[in-house]
């Protein structure tokens, strides 16, 4: 597994989408003289031996074009970065900026855990907890997140967490499993002696994240709860993959007349994308996940390619860098492809939205919007 | 390793069960955050790097234990097929090592224990696929 998770959250996370300044990346070495100008500052590069002799198909290239080429590489190098941080932050930060344009309030109304409500509860109660949290334990921290999280489902009228665990993970921010009922967060997130608003954010987009997709395998067990009235638990249980006390509330929740429409056209969405396209979909997953792994491996190439012209740059070396990016370039655009299919995933898409606007409601927590209070645990005796 | 998971599959199986059956018998506690945070225990079982234990909310009793398999500790999905029947992959999130799930028959009268794998990766087929963590959850047998 990749470790691609920013290791200090909250401190300087690199934004999807801003322009990536040259650092490590800057093309030097002994034979090319590179000066930090403003250009470079900006993500250029500059190529200032006039010595180095780099023919191409006979032809001596000009400086203008080395440091096109470069440029070019940086480009694709730092794009590469960007994608990685995909899989660690739920949301790309240019989608929040998007909501953010839109006036407050204007955001949709969704049902369930996306009720504005709700969402603007939970970021309340996240403003609760970074307030408490350099006094607290990693325990308690949990405790606090935990509760909110289970807040939030209780008021969205789905089964609470059977399990919710810190755990070490490469890459992600968290994970919902069907199975256990469980909400995995990455323990990263509660090391930090502080929390700083970017963090608390991110838990805001990752809580309910993942809270939807509790609520969106509840509610596809509901909807197939209500197709046979005479179904058990147990065979709810073993087609959704959920445990059976789970199951058991579904059952008793089951579809029927009375249901607010909006809410069974999603839990039959929701059962037709977990269940019926339900290889389809985690072929989707799985494809976007391996199209990731093969632009950091191009990217691993690109870099080695990048060096070796730095440490020498010749005909030869500067042909591999333009090989190089050529083949980073095509492994970002097989992945931009596959992104954006499992992006369209219906309950991705669904959370994704969710997510963001959940972080949205904590980025605007002071406009006043109103919220479902998330109730105890409110006094910091009991936390501390 | 598989002789361990099936003695802990038929010992999850049992009633009554306690959560300190379930300590006594996997190890140690280091670390109860308290409900439903898992007790993290620390293994004396052969083969078992870590242990966490879920318990149920409303009465306490064990609901899920999952293990870490040691790195020389190798099972497959194939070794856990034969021992627990077909299983059915679950529906995992981009970034997430692929899991199966199992639904072997009760061997006792009040519970079932579901056994859900985590694998190592999507790379080669399922069934070859060395079992990274394993966990047995708990289900009451319907009345």
């Amino acid at each position: 597994m990749l470790s691609l998770l920013r290791r200090n959250i909250g401190n300087s996370w690199r934004k999807y989408g801003t322009k990536v300044t040259p650092g490590a990346d800057d093309m030097s070495g002994e034979n090319l003289t590179l000066v930090r100008t403003k250009r470079q500052r900006q993500g250029g590069s500059e190529f200032t031996d006039n010595t180095a002799q780099i023919h191409v198909k006979g032809r001596k290239l000009t400086k203008a074009q080395i440091v096109k080429a470069l440029d070019a590489m940086n480009r694709s190098i730092a794009r590469a970065k960007e994608i990685e941080q995909l899989l660690d932050k739920k949301t790309p930060a240019v989608e929040i900026a998007r909501y953010m344009q839109q006036k407050p309030g204007a955001q949709p109304d969704l049902t369930g855990v996306g009720e504005k409500g709700i969402l603007a509860g939970f970021a309340a109660a996240m403003t609760r907890t970074q307030i408490l949290w350099p006094k607290i334990s990693l325990n308690n921290r949990l405790k606090l997140i935990e509760w909110d999280v289970n807040k939030a489902l209780k008021l969205a009228k789905v089964p609470n967490l059977c399990s919710f665990k810190a755990e070490k993970m490469d890459g992600v921010a968290g994970y919902f499993q069907s199975a256990l009922w469980k909400f995995g967060i990455n323990k990263d997130f509660v090391l930090g002696s502080t929390l700083s608003d970017d963090a608390a954010a991110e838990l805001c987009d990752t809580g309910m994240h993942e809270s939807r997709h509790a609520e969106q395998r509840f509610l596809a067990a509901c909807y197939y709860a209500g197709q046979n009235p005479k179904i058990s638990a147990y065979a709810v249980a073993q087609k959704l993959h959920i445990p059976i006390s789970i199951a058991q509330a579904a059952v008793a929740n089951k579809f029927n007349a009375t249901t607010n429409p909006k809410v069974a056209a999603r839990g039959k969405k929701m059962y037709d994308a977990f269940v019926t396209n339900g290889k389809d979909n985690q072929k989707i997953s799985d494809d976007c996940y391996s199209a990731l792994l093969k632009v950091k491996s191009a990217q691993i190439e690109a870099n080695k390619a990048k060096d070796a012209f730095n440490a020498n740059p010749t005909s030869a070396t500067y042909a591999d860098v333009k090989t190089k990016d050529d083949n980073l370039k095509k492994a970002i655009a097989e992945f931009d492809l596959s992104y954006k299919k499992y992006r369209n995933i219906e309950y991705e898409k669904e959370a994704h939205e969710v997510g963001a606007l959940a972080a949205l409601a904590f980025k605007q927590r002071s406009v006043g919007l109103p919220a479902i209070a998330m109730g105890p645990p409110s006094q910091e005796s009991r936390y501390d | 390793m598989i002789d361990v998971i099936l003695e802990l599959f038929r010992f999850l199986s049992q009633d009554p069960l306690s959560v300190e059956d379930v300590i006594s018998r996997v190890g140690r506690v280091v670390n109860d955050p308290g409900a439903p945070m898992p007790i993290e225990l620390q293994p004396v079982l052969s083969g078992v790097r870590a242990a966490n234990l879920d318990r149920y909310p409303d009465n306490g009793l064990p609901y899920a234990l999952t293990i870490e398999l040691a790195p020389g500790a190798i099972v497959t999905a194939a070794a856990l097929q034969q021992a627990f029947g077909d299983y059915e992959r679950l529906h995992t999130d981009l970034g997430h090592p692929p899991e199966i799930i199992f639904y072997p028959p009760a061997v006792g009268s009040r519970w079932t224990v579901a056994v859900i794998a985590k694998l190592e990766s999507v790379a080669v087929s399922l069934d070859d696929q060395p079992v990274t963590s394993l966990s047995l959850r708990r289900d009451p047998v319907a009345p």
